[in-house]
């Protein structure tokens, strides 16, 4: 059997395929059965080619594969390219939804860190003596610095990144209180600051009320974003 | 990444270039496997990555430096194959390719001149 009919061949060949189909997904259909046209040209022509050469089945899989995995960085960069010349409004809301993406991580991270640094702070005080028992909202900063880390990693899949950015609110609009509290028994430096500052408590419950309408928004963008996509997604699917 | 010059050509444009004049002349035109052979000589492991070939081609074609169109299906199917997008050098890939070739001998010239080469 020569190696172009080998079942080695054919599954790389398969999985070039489908990568060649993942990244021109949503591109104009011409542009996108054009690209999935000459690709499976290639594969075949590559095929032929090391079949009369007396290439192995193995071999040619290999190289199909390794031309493959080493084009991944030019295949993204030619999407991009597409995206940008075919839809100019696209490539806004890319570049909106990368900035938001970015912004709305670093709030889920920041929040999970707040929440371990003042259960951090609590179990040292405890250690020193500085505190004789656990105070009670221990337990809400550890449930609220929880629900923040499973929010940033459901932001991470593009699938749950909605679910995650409103489970994020959540603590957006509660932690700063728990955790002010709780530095206020542990920490003296901040004793001093809230001293200082005696309307921290309506700054907390502002500061994480506009962080929540924050989260909030950008639910809705990624939630309308993912709808219009869809509806496309059907509407080329009913055209094919 | 810093913006090319317009007319300035990377080394895999001025290869393509190159190897599809040669093609060119003997059989009419080229398409994107018959160019990764020519350039990788035979040798496999040289064979240009599909994303990086595709690449290049859809950005020369768009530049005017290449001619794209699609094969004939009736030439594919009795050839029993899939379509080949036929690629042909432009006369302005051409020229480019040459301004290139002459501002490099040029380069050489001058270094030589001044003892670099």
């Amino acid at each position: 059997m020569s190696a172009a009919r080998s079942r080695q061949f054919r599954t790389a060949a398969r999985l070039v395929l489908e990568w060649c189909a993942v990244y021109t997904r949503g591109l104009q259909p011409a542009v996108a059965t054009a690209r999935q046209d000459e690709i499976a040209s290639d594969l075949h022509e590559h095929a032929e080619w090391a079949s009369t050469a007396g290439w192995s089945a193995r071999r040619l899989a290999w190289s199909v594969a390794r031309r493959s995995a080493l084009g991944i960085g030019a295949d993204l960069a030619w999407r991009r390219l597409q995206q940008r010349a075919g839809d100019p409004q696209l490539a806004f809301g890319l570049r909106a939804s990368a900035a938001l993406l970015a912004a709305v991580l670093s709030t889920g991270v920041a929040l999970t860190a707040i929440g371990v640094f003042a259960i951090v702070r609590v179990i040292r005080a405890l250690q020193i003596g500085d505190l004789g028992y656990v105070p009670t909202a221990v337990f809400p900063i550890a449930f609220l610095a929880a629900v923040a880390l499973i929010g940033t990693m459901l932001i991470v899949s593009r699938r749950t990144r909605v679910l995650g950015t409103v489970l994020l609110t959540v603590p957006a609009v509660l932690l700063f209180q728990f955790v002010g509290s709780i530095l206020w028994r542990v920490s003296a430096s901040t004793v001093v600051a809230f001293n200082s500052a005696p309307w921290w408590a309506t700054a907390a419950w502002v500061a994480g009320a506009g962080l929540a309408v924050f989260l909030f928004a950008a639910a809705a963008f990624w939630w309308s974003t993912d709808r219009r996509s869809s509806a496309a997604d059907r509407k080329e699917a009913t055209h094919v | 990444m810093p913006r090319r010059r317009p007319g300035t050509l990377l080394p895999l444009e001025v290869r393509i270039l190159e190897s599809g004049i040669a093609l060119q002349r003997a059989e009419g035109s080229f398409y994107g496997f018959g160019i990764a052979r020519e350039l990788a000589s035979g040798d496999d492991a040289s064979l240009t990555a599909h994303g990086t070939l595709y690449k290049a081609l859809n950005r020369m074609a768009s530049a005017g430096l290449l001619d794209a169109e699609w094969e004939d299906a009736q030439i594919a199917e009795d050839h029993n194959r899939p379509r080949r997008r036929l690629y042909r050098v432009t006369g302005e890939g051409a020229r480019v390719l040459a301004a290139q070739a002459r501002s490099v001998t040029q380069a050489s010239a001058s270094a030589a001149r001044i003892g670099l080469a």
